[in-house]
């Protein structure tokens, strides 16, 4: 801050005359008078109108007309290619090359496990659960530049995009999140202000069901000891040798893995966050604690 | 025109349900440019996936299997004595590379099938239709032969 300068600015504020009605104006072009038509020269005459015919007179057909010609919107025929669109899950694509990108950044944490609420703070996906998002999905774009040991929870994901984590030493899950819970899981301080208890995870349903519980697809409902095959035979598959994961400094972070009913890591369903007053309440009533703790 | 990236011998764990497995660094796996359109990325990024072993020392394979590949597949051997097998089909290399081990497998896969005893009966079958096709030729053959003698105006 120069000093000179304020003081100058000082000075003319205490020489120069109050602000008032009569010394203010709009910058030069700032207002732009409309054109008035109908009213003398350049508005005046025909007033942008034309010579004669229908569009002098207002009386042009409706947009798409064609003269009689049958018009293009009726020629083509319909077809369901949006039907039942709004019933369609959608996933948000998360590229390798994104996530790699991220993470070189400083936006994402490597070092803990990756969530969608991780990524959602991030800024580096956006999802929408109102628009029918059921979360986001992992695409390979980006797999031969990706260098990254992460354990990343996503909701779909490829095979080349499943080898590219791992052949880096990394964990990935696919787990399924309804629509309300993902909600959660996106904004989650906005669901502490309102002040319910943290809901259970619902289990996929039937048409997702064989695709969370295979093993190759890593999905959370999986048999762990099948998962660990598949890792191994998509090593042989892709040509890479699989790096022993149990060796590693990370481990405990990267076997790091939510339970089916549970939203977040730390907090179990059930439990009230109280964030102005940095509490959290538990449920004691029996009922209570076994509804929380099953699945269906 | 390629120009070859990273050359790397690598162990690469490559095996298939016969029960072969090659898992000493015995496959040269090298990077290069891929061809075909593409623009920036395809000028840019080495896709190309190509791995090589020699197969005179692959002591992975048996005897056999080495002298039927050596045969079949003299085309793709070079002179140094290496199989070279490459694919540029996908964008990724990784994709290219699970190309080629498959490809690999497939080779070793063909070269260890023995060709089955034919049964009689496919013997039989097969003579049957041998005999078959060269009768209906003589048959075909002999009506060709009385349309042209009867079209003959013969002088007497």
């Amino acid at each position: 801050m120069s000093w000179s300068g304020v003081r100058s600015s000082l000075e003319l504020l205490r020489r120069l005359p109050r602000v008032s009605l009569a010394n203010l104006r709009p910058n030069p072009g700032a207002k732009k008078r409309e054109k008035r038509r109908g009213r003398g020269i350049h508005g005046g005459k025909k007033s942008g109108r034309g010579h004669k015919g229908q569009t002098q007179r207002g009386n042009r057909p409706r947009l798409g007309f064609e003269g009689g010609q049958t018009p293009f919107y009726i020629v083509i025929p319909k077809y369901g290619y949006n039907k039942g669109h709004s019933y369609r899950r959608q996933y948000q694509p998360l590229s390798l090359n994104r996530l790699q990108y991220l993470i070189d950044l400083g936006r994402v944490d490597p070092s803990q496990p990756i969530d969608l609420t991780q990524l959602v703070n991030a800024r580096g996906v956006t999802v929408q659960p109102l628009k029918r998002d059921y979360g986001i999905q992992l695409v390979e774009e980006g797999a031969d530049i990706f260098a990254a040991k992460v354990n990343i929870e996503v909701q779909w994901a490829s095979e080349l995009a499943i080898a590219a984590v791992e052949r880096n030493g990394g964990i990935i899950t696919t787990a399924f999140y309804d629509p309300r819970n993902l909600d959660i899981l996106c904004k989650p301080v906005s669901f502490f202000l309102r002040g319910q208890p943290i809901p259970k995870r619902m289990l996929p349903p039937e048409e997702l069901v064989p695709y969370y519980t295979d093993a190759q697809n890593r999905g959370y409902l999986a048999d762990p000891a099948k998962v660990q095959k598949e890792r191994i035979s998509l090593a042989k598959k892709y040509g890479y040798i699989l790096p022993d994961i149990s060796k590693d400094v990370m481990y405990s972070m990267l076997t790091m893995r939510k339970d089916p009913l549970q939203i977040f890591f730390g907090l179990a369903p059930g439990w009230l966050v109280n964030l102005p007053e940095k509490k959290i309440l538990k449920p004691i009533d029996e009922e209570l604690c076994k509804y929380y703790r099953s699945e269906l | 025109m390629e120009l070859f990236g990273e050359c790397l011998s690598l162990v690469y764990p490559l095996s298939c349900d016969n029960g072969f497995v090659c898992s000493s660094d015995r496959l040269t796996v090298t990077y290069s440019r891929s061809s075909g359109p593409g623009g920036q990325n395809v000028n840019k990024v080495n896709t190309k996936a190509d791995v090589r072993f020699h197969v005179a020392t692959a002591d992975w394979l048996s005897e056999e299997v080495r002298s039927v590949i050596t045969a079949k597949y003299q085309n793709r051997i070079n002179r140094a004595g290496q199989l070279i097998v490459t694919s540029e089909v996908s964008r990724y290399q990784m994709r290219n590379l699970a190309d080629c081990l498959q490809k690999i497998r497939d080779i070793v896969t063909a070269a260890q099938e023995k060709p089955q005893p034919q049964s009689k009966e496919t013997a039989e079958m097969r003579r049957m239709r041998v005999e078959n096709m060269h009768r209906e030729r003589l048959r075909q053959k002999k009506i060709h032969s009385s349309i042209k003698r009867e079209r003959r105006v013969t002088v007497d």
